[in-house]
């Protein structure tokens, strides 16, 4: 509406309509609830975690190419593994689904939004200190998990002092799914619909 | 003119292939299938396999097959009106009770099969299998006789010093030794964590799980050496723990147990040769 008449709108809505488009530069991607803003967020932060997981099938394939020991040592192979599975599934795959639902899901029911704008943006905004922190256990004394991404116990438990900081990172995730699910089901987004 | 020249070479390449792949020899150079084993078992399951495979491809074939021809014979390129009807009784019973005639058929052969599997009684000997990171252990329950089976391929051959072996990360220093012909009741359990007892001649494979006792049961035909690997990521070394079955026949058998036992049990000369008889006894005799 704004952009219609400028100079008219100067005139006549001179003291409260400030609607200036989106803020400019880091704020706008950190406190958008834009659900396309959140939704292109999703989806490259998909694609980044695509090529890390796709790096480490790399590294195992390479490991495969011939028999015995090249590349990686088995321990850093499982870790590997490991990691590649959780990357994938958590950081790669779901962020995919969740990005097109953002982008989609509001513009197929007509609502001008997905259910809890807010919690969207915390919900993805949680997906990069999570990976940080689950990444980040490849360099912890003792190194990753490497137990399989299904974390079955008693393997799992023979982790180094990464253990609870995977723990932690994999609760993360799981917190923004649940956010990211309470946003985007149907149930949620036909409440987001106007009256 | 053009689409039936495709059509026709793409069939002959198709069917070819199709022999090809059938040809029992081509299977086995390649590798691609599960083996047929050494057991009635391992010949059930890789009939089931084959039945179940066969029943897949033909659905695969009806329903592409009928979808490929509706897109290419009903395109609006040649004026094709769709149908407009909606909801069909008869529709609906026909593909809900196919489905279920195809499930129950596949179902009742493959019962049949598990059944047998889990029927462990009037078994001859048992060995009670215990995975350990990173080897196993074999407990002849009645004979008392323990040892471990360990990896014997040189670590110079893993790291690439050494030319490989045939038997490369294949072969073990204690094979598990089993008479043919007899039934043996084998039962798994692990000492730390899961593992998994697999030697695909056998036809099954048995998680190895701290606190459970799995039971399964085998009957080898053919004397031979039968090879397999531990199948529950368990650690750096998962891959460096093989398990070899050696089945000889009931003669031998016998001979390895009288051997094996005299092993195990030390005379008492060689106890007393000990620098410490009373350790060396295991304080028994003292």
């Amino acid at each position: 509406m704004s952009t219609a008449s400028p100079a008219n709108d100067h005139a006549h809505d001179h003291d409260h309509d400030h609607d200036h488009g989106p803020p400019r530069g880091l704020t706008r991607w950190i406190f958008t609830t834009n659900h396309k803003d959140i939704g292109t967020l999703y989806l490259l932060f998909s694609l980044l975690m695509f090529f890390v997981g796709g790096t480490m099938a790399l590294f195992i394939r390479a490991e495969l190419f011939q028999p015995g020991l090249q590349v990686v040592n088995p321990q850093l192979f499982n870790e590997l593994t490991t990691m590649h599975a959780l990357v994938m599934i958590f950081g790669a795959v779901m962020p995919a689904f969740v990005g097109l639902a953002n982008w989609l899901i509001p513009m197929m029911i007509g609502g001008p939004d997905m259910a809890l704008p807010r919690m969207n943006n915390w919900s993805f905004w949680i997906m990069p200190f999570a990976f940080t922190l689950l990444l980040s256990t490849l360099f912890m004394p003792g190194g990753g998990p490497a137990g399989g991404w299904t974390l079955y116990p008693p393997l799992v438990l023979q982790t180094g002092q990464a253990f609870p900081f995977v723990i932690l990172a994999i609760h993360m995730m799981g917190a923004s799914s649940i956010m990211e699910r309470s946003t985007s089901s149907p149930r949620s987004s036909i409440c987001a619909l106007p009256a | 003119m053009g689409i039936s020249r495709f059509a026709k070479c793409s069939g002959t390449i198709l069917a070819s292939a199709f022999v090809w792949a059938w040809s029992t020899g081509a299977q086995a150079e390649l590798g691609l299938n599960m083996p047929r084993g050494v057991t009635s078992v391992s010949r059930e399951v890789y009939d089931l396999h084959m039945l179940i495979f066969w029943i897949c491809v033909a659905i695969g074939v009806v329903v592409f097959g009928v979808m490929f021809w509706s897109i290419f014979h009903h395109r609006k390129s040649l004026g094709v009106v769709p149908a407009q009807f909606h909801e069909s009784t008869f529709v609906e019973i026909v593909w809900t009770v196919i489905p279920m005639l195809i499930l129950i058929g596949m179902a009742v052969p493959a019962t049949k099969t598990l059944v047998k599997m889990y029927d462990a009684r009037d078994a001859e000997l048992t060995v009670k299998v215990t995975g350990y990171q990173w080897r196993w252990q074999y407990d002849y329950l009645d004979q008392e006789i323990k040892f471990f089976s360990v990896l014997s391929t040189p670590s110079a051959q893993i790291r690439n010093v050494a030319t490989k072996g045939e038997h490369y990360l294949l072969e073990v220093d204690n094979p598990l030794v089993v008479p043919v012909g007899k039934k043996v009741r084998i039962l798994t359990t692990a000492a730390d964590v899961i593992h998994s007892w697999w030697v695909p001649e056998l036809g099954w494979k048995k998680d190895a799980i701290p606190g459970f006792i799995n039971e399964s049961w085998t009957l080898i035909e053919q004397p031979g050496i039968y090879r397999g690997q531990c199948a529950e990521l368990c650690g750096k070394d998962h891959g460096y723990m093989p398990i070899v079955v050696k089945a000889v026949p009931e003669a031998e058998f016998k001979e390895w147990l009288a051997q094996m036992k005299s092993k195990n049990q030390p005379t008492p000369q060689t106890v007393t040769n000990g620098s410490n008889p009373q350790i060396a006894a295991g304080g028994k005799t003292l």
